[in-house]
């Protein structure tokens, strides 16, 4: 029966795209590059999760200001808002352990 | 299939034959499933680490077992038991007026069940997926993406009530035990 068929194939497809996706970044972010932010702080590749005051000084050494909000998400990483050099709202995602912004997307929503 | 025989005297006291239905696959995977939801439930917004930790197991079984159903023993693959629309729908008539037939496998209602489950599960995986990674490409994340994961998680556990309830009545109806089967893959033939 057809329907057989599709259903178990979408199923498979999602899952093995989610999953996939998922493994990607968890690869890309414990690949950071270990280079050192403005601050000159001697990063920690591997290293224990920084705290929240941490991160904050980790951004606003790299020239964000207004820093509005820290969440702790999965994957080591924070979410970050906050004012970028240019002064746009923007969402930051910091690597937990290093600091290092590993995207910066416009706030427009 | 292999029937188990009462032999010789001992044939009157001996339980009925039963044939095997369910694999060992189908029911490692149906149960690990059914706790790693049921501990990614418990967890959320509490333990962190276990609730992603069930999460990635639901996401995995999600895929295996979809894969099983195409390539499976006869009673896991997907053909065996999700309907035609039309077979949905008679197969639900049959159950009001109290005439629903007995499947060996799983009957037309649970054939759509499982795909349903199966959905809410992955749904609910993809939502936290995107939760801790980001939606690539897109917007960053807003607090619309964590009401869709509650939504698909509660909508899950709705579909697991209605699964429930359904084995209960299926189980009454033809005077059987479906959990027993499903722990033992074993039913009368």
């Amino acid at each position: 029966m057809i329907y057989g068929k599709l259903s178990a194939a979408a199923l498979l497809a999602g899952a093995v795209a989610v999953g996939g996706y998922a493994i990607a970044m968890e690869t890309a972010s414990g690949q950071a590059p270990a280079t050192s932010p403005a601050s000159g702080e001697a990063l920690q590749p591997g290293g224990a999760i920084l705290t929240v005051p941490e991160i904050i000084d980790q951004v606003v050494a790299q020239g964000y200001s207004d820093v509005a909000e820290v969440e702790r998400e999965g994957g080591g990483r924070y979410e970050v808002k906050a004012r970028n050099p240019e002064g746009r709202w923007v969402e930051l995602y910091v690597d937990a352990r290093t600091g290092e912004i590993l995207r910066s997307e416009r706030e427009d929503y | 299939m292999t029937v188990a025989r009462p032999v010789g005297a001992a044939a009157a006291s001996a339980p009925p034959p039963t044939i095997r239905v369910w694999d060992p696959l189908v029911r490692v995977l149906h149960w690990t499933l059914a706790a790693s939801f049921a501990i990614a439930w418990l967890t959320a917004e509490e333990v962190m680490s276990v609730h992603e930790a069930a999460g990635f197991t639901v996401l995995a079984i999600v895929a295996v077992r979809s894969l099983w159903g195409l390539i499976g023993t006869r009673h896991a693959r997907f053909d065996d038991f999700v309907p035609a629309p039309a077979g949905f729908l008679a197969y639900v008539r049959d159950l009001a007026t109290g005439r629903a037939r007995r499947f060996i496998g799983h009957n037309p209602a649970g054939g759509v069940m499982i795909v349903l489950l199966l959905a809410g599960l992955l749904l609910t995986a993809a939502t936290g997926v995107a939760m801790a990674y980001g939606i690539p490409g897109a917007v960053p994340r807003g607090e619309a993406l964590e009401e869709v994961h509650e939504a698909a998680a509660t909508a899950t556990l709705v579909l697991v009530c209605l699964h429930l309830t359904g084995v209960v009545l299926s189980s009454l109806l033809h005077r059987e035990n479906l959990v027993r089967a499903m722990i033992t893959g074993r039913k009368r033939p």
